[in-house]
């Protein structure tokens, strides 16, 4: 295990765990609910690294990428029905991405929303073609650790550390109304699903198999699994804790991305507000590459193929186009108007009803003795990974009922 | 695993990714074809690869519509071309052997060979 | 039959309570993210895209929920109009006034 190596990939964990729905959903839930959402945004984690470390061993010792397993355990009809589901859960978390980049982009610069949609993805259809695939991921994932300043922010206003520490613990808090009872259901599933997005798995499992993982990286994906995961995490509940101290005594339940850098702003002045917004920035970019290159990923694995961006773009000419195609897709459905905050509400409710169809066959081979070998599933890693399924499945059918009672979130 | 003997045609080789013997991936198993030799134990003859191999495994609407979007083609790959099966199929010669090269060739001709780290 | 449609005039104006609610939410939080950038932007020499920006998409939001309001004699549809008729820099301490204000008309319709 290469020391700087694995340093470098903790750190593009961290830096690109946050995306544009933790954001807004961090900031909402530390709003609305103080600190008791905390547990779930840890427990959700706990859930990612299960699953990141499953997609990781299984992509590293049977060579193979999620989706290609997808359609071999699920068959072509529901294979394709999966890839359908999750293009469209991918495009519109891409798009909500680019809305975001697009956003952050406006507040720094001050020029046209639309233009700065435009230009932020001229970039990273830039990025994508020109850098190799590591350094894709080190870039963005590097550069998002600038949002490691809500950290810093939170320790500057001193907040109630025993009441953080508490909200660690599973709870749901006393005297909530019905309607805020389903609220803070319908967030449990948002954030749930906001931090166990598919494209994740798609993401990390395909990024394995482009750095040519092997049995000498298993460690390495434990540890960048759960340390890189657990301090990410810890980076989105510093919003959520922000949120709780700084907005919801202000009756603030933040509508506007831009909101969230506020809470930078408001203990560490004009430097902390553009730090946050750089921060923002970058994590967000990241996500838009990442959920880009997801669904070309699935597409070209479940079709057969040649794909990767360890190869040139023209040695994976059909994976080139879609990854380009794709990316332009997200453009126009920003350039079409829809506001970025709506897509994200989408996005989150797609995602989670995707989930479950995702992780089955991940969980399925992980314990493959013929696939896996002497490194299939321990007692653990199935305990686990067939708990948080069961706490999926749940969430997928609870997810759309609680939308619409909450209309959203927003009730 | 070499391809003798008996297989588990479902679980064991349908929908396996396909590598060429560069490690190029050129293909699904989309469909298999059997040798039907009358009362004995059918045998693999060949890999059917494309879209035109989905006819019988979806339903009449989706093979039209994936015939209007990717066309109808099938290649057909032979047993004895396969080197193993494992977590994918891996085949004893380059993808351009079989004719699993094609497609991707005509879309290499869109894709400006410069820029690229 | 009547029970079907009993069912469904309830689910319509649980539906419409709902939908008065997120308006009232939308236009209460947007009034005091207004409210608070306008404080900090003098207090911290916020960068003058930023508070712009910001600006304009309180103002916005403001525009929407009170487009979403039903009764436009409501005393939220007649801050929204006010609120409206504000200029970008609008002293913040109004602008919180008119936030909290908000929010317990919000408050009265969520236990009604």
């Amino acid at each position: 295990m290469n020391p700087l190596e694995l340093t470098l990939g903790i750190m593009t964990a961290v830096g690109g765990f946050v995306d544009i729905s933790e954001l807004v959903f961090a900031a909402q839930a530390g709003s609305s609910f103080h600190y008791a959402l905390i547990w779930v945004f840890a427990f959700a984690t706990v859930g990612m690294m299960v699953l990141g470390e499953m997609s990781g061993r299984v992509a590293a010792i049977a060579k193979q990428p999620v989706f290609n397993l997808m359609r071999h355990r699920l068959g072509l009809k529901l294979g394709l029905v999966t890839l359908l589901a999750s293009l469209v859960s991918n495009l519109i978390t891409c798009a909500a991405e680019v809305g975001g980049i697009a956003i952050i982009l406006h507040l720094l610069t001050g020029a046209g929303y639309r233009l700065m949609a435009v230009a932020s993805v001229v970039v990273l259809i830039a990025t994508i073609w020109v850098l190799p695939f590591k350094w894709i991921e080190r870039a963005y994932g590097l550069l998002g650790l600038f949002m490691i300043v809500f950290a810093i922010a939170l320790v500057k206003i001193d907040p109630p550390w025993t009441e953080i520490a508490k909200g660690f613990v599973p709870q749901v808090p006393h005297g909530l109304s019905d309607k805020e009872l389903v609220t803070f259901a319908y967030f449990t599933v948002a954030i749930i699903s906001a931090v166990l997005f598919p494209y994740e798995a798609y993401f990390y499992s395909s990024g394995a198999i482009e750095e040519e993982w092997g049995r000498k990286d298993i460690l390495t994906n434990r540890v960048t699994c759960t340390v890189g995961f657990a301090l990410g995490s810890l980076l989105a509940i510093s919003i959520l804790a922000n949120a709780a101290q700084l907005f919801g005594p202000a009756h603030i339940d933040p509508q506007l991305p831009g909101s969230a850098a506020l809470e930078v702003a408001l203990p560490l002045g004009r430097t902390g507000l553009l730090l946050a917004l750089l921060g923002m920035l970058f994590a967000v970019a990241g996500a838009a590459v990442e959920t880009c290159l997801a669904n070309a990923y699935s597409v070209a694995q479940f079709f057969g193929w040649a794909w990767g961006r360890h190869k040139k773009p023209w040695e994976a000419p059909r994976f080139t186009i879609a990854w380009i195609v794709l990316m332009l897709v997200a453009l126009g459905i920003v350039l079409a108007g829809v506001d970025p905050m709506k897509l994200v509400e989408y996005a989150i409710l797609f995602s989670i009803l995707v989930l479950p169809l995702t992780y089955l066959p991940l969980l399925l081979l992980a314990r493959d003795r013929h696939f896996m070998r002497d490194h299939r599933n321990g007692l653990l890693a199935n305990l686990l990974g067939w708990a948080f399924f069961v706490v999926i499945l749940i969430a997928a059918v609870a997810a759309i009922p609680l939308f619409i009672l909450t209309s959203g979130g927003q009730t | 695993m070499k391809p003798s003997g008996q297989i588990n045609l479902i679980g064991g080789l349908l929908d396996l990714p396909i590598l060429d013997r560069n490690g190029l991936y050129c293909g699904v198993v989309d469909d298999i074809e059997l040798d039907d030799r009358g009362g004995s134990a059918p045998q693999v003859t060949h890999l059917l690869v494309g879209p035109g191999a989905y006819r019988g495994r979806l339903p009449g609407w989706a093979v039209w519509l994936v015939a209007r979007i990717a066309g109808t083609d099938v290649t057909r790959v032979p047993w004895d071309a396969i080197e193993r099966i494992d977590s994918s199929v891996t085949l004893n010669d380059a993808a351009e052997a079989f004719g699993l090269a094609r497609t991707e060739d005509r879309f290499r001709a869109f894709i400006p060979k410069w820029g690229a780290m | 039959m009547r029970s079907i449609l009993l069912v469904l005039s309830l689910l319509t104006a649980c539906s419409s309570r709902s939908e008065q609610l997120a308006a009232l939410k939308q236009l209460r939080s947007a009034t005091a993210e207004w409210a608070l950038v306008n404080a900090q932007a003098v207090r911290q020499h916020l960068p003058a895209a930023y508070v712009d920006g910001m600006r304009q998409a309180a103002r916005k939001q403001i525009r929407q929920a009170a487009r979403s309001l039903d009764d436009p004699h409501s005393d939220a549809a007649r801050r929204a109009a006010a609120l409206q008729a504000l200029p970008p820099d609008a002293p913040s301490d109004l602008l919180s006034r008119e936030a909290t204000a908000l929010k317990m008309t919000e408050d009265q319709l969520e236990s009604a």
